[in-house]
């Protein structure tokens, strides 16, 4: 199935926002390692405005925001 | 002494007198330098029941150990004292360049008591201290001072000065260093003002210092720098400055909306963020003196109503505390704002602070324009803010003006009518721009167990929630999920440490996060020679953490005042965070247990005191009992 993957704040400097097939049972943890980005990025993926828990799943037309915790102060 | 000076100057500014004192060796291994140093002198010599604004109070800058090292962050410095805001302790840090021309003209501090009798300038040349007339330079604004003084004695002249609230005392001016670094919070600006002392001006001749091990110093840094330069925090925050992920903290629900009355504006995230400062009106990139980090922004806003020309941009804390914090996504007005609190000298934290307080109590008519004095006070009407609110404010002009001059606690205890409960505050200071509701529940207990008050740099918290250090060393291992309340106590036992050994070694938050527990025991025993293990050095910290609590409680504060208004204890509106409750006393007993912390009275047992080296200063709280 596919999902839309929107990289929010400073992940636009790390990928761009595209489409995505996944499996179904695929969980947000799996997906954000798929990503293959730094581990430093400490990232949280977010559906409709709410945070995922990593074993959390999508559904097909998912659009998913690719947050990363970074904060300046 | 290695790394430090040992040597601190001593200003009467009533009596015209100047002395420089050598402190014993035991004050630095104790209490390290910055702000911990700073409170071991306050609590030996300070006057507890003087007013901070009275000649009595006293005024204290100290450096850390590693000032004029040439490694990343590692030179700032820190004011402290009586929070004329507050009236509790208080310290600030400040970046720029201060702190290493101190250093090399060979002292690690200045204390400054009394008051001169007319407006006036402390010049420090090495060995060569005057107290200087400065009336040419009273009322007027922070850029126009520094320049003049920089014309007049060298651009290699570094000068702190105050802006004309400092002068006319509103409770939360800064001082402000080279035109752009400033000591923020606490309002140690109106101390200065208080003091009719306008600025203070160092310059060395010499570069010396004096390292335990230069060799193994040397190796240390040639490690630390590049590390530091490297780091991706460092390569995010150089390009689009510390504000490059508040689009992402926007849909986290950390960045504050409305004076905290919501957590989620999504075109603001879009307007107000870094990279948009970047692209729209960046002309350079700055750093602090041998940072390589460049977080520090020039800006210059080309057109429009809030048309400024190129000089100090804004960072994170200051865009959202006067953007989305009082309603506006007018990035071109926050870089106007932000260059007005600058040039008069006020916090922009406690500013924004403040007039989102206001500007709430007046949508629910609180206040009303019978005491505003004809203003309306309107979400996002910047033009008002700039025009008119500030320059009342710095000059303590009108009904308004007078009233938020004295920050938002006070300002509400005036108006009454239960407006106490939308104050944003812990013991008086204004709460920073992290909303612990969306950035991370720990912070809550980070901000109420501060000293000094609300703030997100008395411990590190904010980054080891969010999963950005760890420290095996000292068990700190583990990965915490930011939006509960579990492992948040044990946590904050290790992050008081650290932050107060970071304040008192006066590194940047920004840079010190790449350092490893090694390699800051190594920092300071190739540096001072204090022959450290990393129990040690963190006994260190939790002892200044101890100190500062013991001063508070002379200052009469105690357990209950450990404490987070309703506002920011209520479930958020919006958002991520929507909803979600905040389990704040069950995070306060667990420290105060961990803490050995009396939960009456707020400070350590005396066996827990003792354990720290601390049994006379035990004496001195516990001695009623
Ligand atoms: S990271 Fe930024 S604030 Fe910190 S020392 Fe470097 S330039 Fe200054």
């Amino acid at each position: 199935m596919k999902v839309c993957l929107v990289p929010v704040g400073i992940m636009k400097k790390y990928m761009k926002e595209r489409d995505l097939d996944i499996e179904a049972d695929l969980t947000a943890g799996t997906l954000i390692e798929r990503l293959n980005l730094p581990d430093k990025l400490k990232i949280i993926c977010f559906l409709n405005g709410k945070r995922i828990n990593p074993d959390g799943r999508f559904t097909e037309g998912d659009v998913v925001k690719i947050v990363s915790t970074f904060a300046g102060g | 002494m290695n790394g430090n000076t040992g040597k601190i100057i001593n200003v009467d500014l009533g009596k015209g007198s100047i002395e420089t004192e050598l402190l014993p060796e035991e004050y630095y291994t104790k209490y390290i330098g910055g702000s911990g140093l700073a409170a071991k002198l306050f609590w030996e010599r300070g006057n507890i029941s003087a007013d901070p604004l009275s000649p009595e109070a006293m005024l204290i800058f100290m450096n850390g150990p590693f000032a004029g090292l040439k490694l990343s962050g590692a030179s700032r410095n820190s004011v402290a004292g009586r929070s004329p805001l507050t009236g509790n302790w208080g310290d600030s840090s400040c970046g720029g360049y201060f702190a290493p021309e101190l250093r090399y003209a060979g002292y690690d501090g200045i204390i400054i008591k009394g008051k001169a009798e007319k407006p006036s300038m402390l010049l420090i040349e090495d060995e060569k201290i005057n107290i200087l007339p400065a009336p040419e330079y009273w009322g007027k604004g922070t850029e126009e001072v520094n320049k003049a003084i920089k014309n007049k004695y060298g651009k290699n002249y570094r000068v702190l000065v105050i802006g004309p609230a400092g002068e006319n005392l509103v409770k939360y001016s800064i001082i402000l260093n080279e035109g752009h670094h400033a000591f923020g919070r606490a309002g140690f600006g109106a101390v200065m003002g208080s003091k009719n002392l306008k600025a203070i001006v160092v310059k060395a001749a010499g570069k010396n210092m004096n390292l335990a091990d230069p060799e193994k110093y040397e190796e240390l840094r040639a490690e630390l720098n590049p590390k530091i330069k490297e780091a991706l925090a460092s390569d995010v925050m150089r390009e689009n400055g510390t504000a490059a992920n508040l689009e992402g903290g926007v849909v986290s629900g950390d960045v504050p909306i409305r004076n905290f009355t919501s957590n989620y504006w999504e075109e603001m995230g879009q307007e107000l963020n870094g990279g948009i400062l970047t692209e729209k009106y960046l002309t350079k990139r700055r750093v602090c003196a041998y940072c390589s980090i460049a977080c520090k922004r020039v800006v210059e806003v080309k057109e429009g109503p809030f048309a400024i020309p190129e000089g100090p941009g804004p960072e994170y804390e200051t865009i959202t505390a006067l953007g989305s914090l009082i309603g506006s996504m007018d990035l071109a007005a926050v870089c106007k704002a932000s260059r007005v609190c600058n040039d008069i000298g006020i916090d922009t934290i406690s500013a924004g602070g403040t007039i989102a307080w206001a500007m709430e109590a007046f949508e629910k008519g609180d206040i009303t324009e019978n005491e505003t004095g004809g203003i309306k006070l309107l979400w996002g009407d910047m033009a008002t803010v700039i025009d008119k609110i500030l320059p009342d404010i710095a000059a303590r002009k009108g009904k308004l003006g007078i009233l938020l001059s004295e920050g938002s606690l006070a300002a509400a205890l005036k108006t009454g009518k239960d407006s106490v409960n939308y104050t944003v505050q812990c013991k008086g200071l204004e709460v920073p721009m992290h909303d612990p509701r969306g950035g991370g529940h720990g912070l809550a207990l980070a901000y109420a167990v501060s000293p000094r008050g609300a703030c997100h740099v008395a411990s590190p918290m904010l980054f080891m929630e969010m999963g950005a250090c760890f420290y095996p060393e000292i068990g700190f291992e583990y990965e915490l999920e930011p939006m509960t309340d579990e492992n948040k106590a044990e946590t904050a036992v290790i992050a008081v440490a650290l932050g107060a050994i970071e304040n008192s070694a006066c590194f940047c938050q920004f840079a010190d996060r790449e350092i490893a527990i090694p390699e800051w025991v190594g920092l300071f025993n190739s540096v001072a020679g204090y022959n450290w293990d990393a129990s040690d050095m963190m006994k260190a910290g939790t002892r200044v953490f101890y100190l500062k609590r013991l001063i508070n409680y002379l200052f009469g504060r105690t357990a209950k005042d450990d404490a987070l208004t309703p506002r920011m204890l209520e479930p958020a509106r919006d958002g991520e965070p929507e909803g979600v409750f905040i389990n704040f006393e069950g995070m306060k007993n667990k420290f105060y247990e961990l803490m050995d912390m009396d939960t009456v009275k707020g400070i350590p047992s005396i066996k827990k005191l003792e354990e720290y080296g601390m049994g006379v200063e035990a004496k001195r709280v516990w001695r009623e009992t």
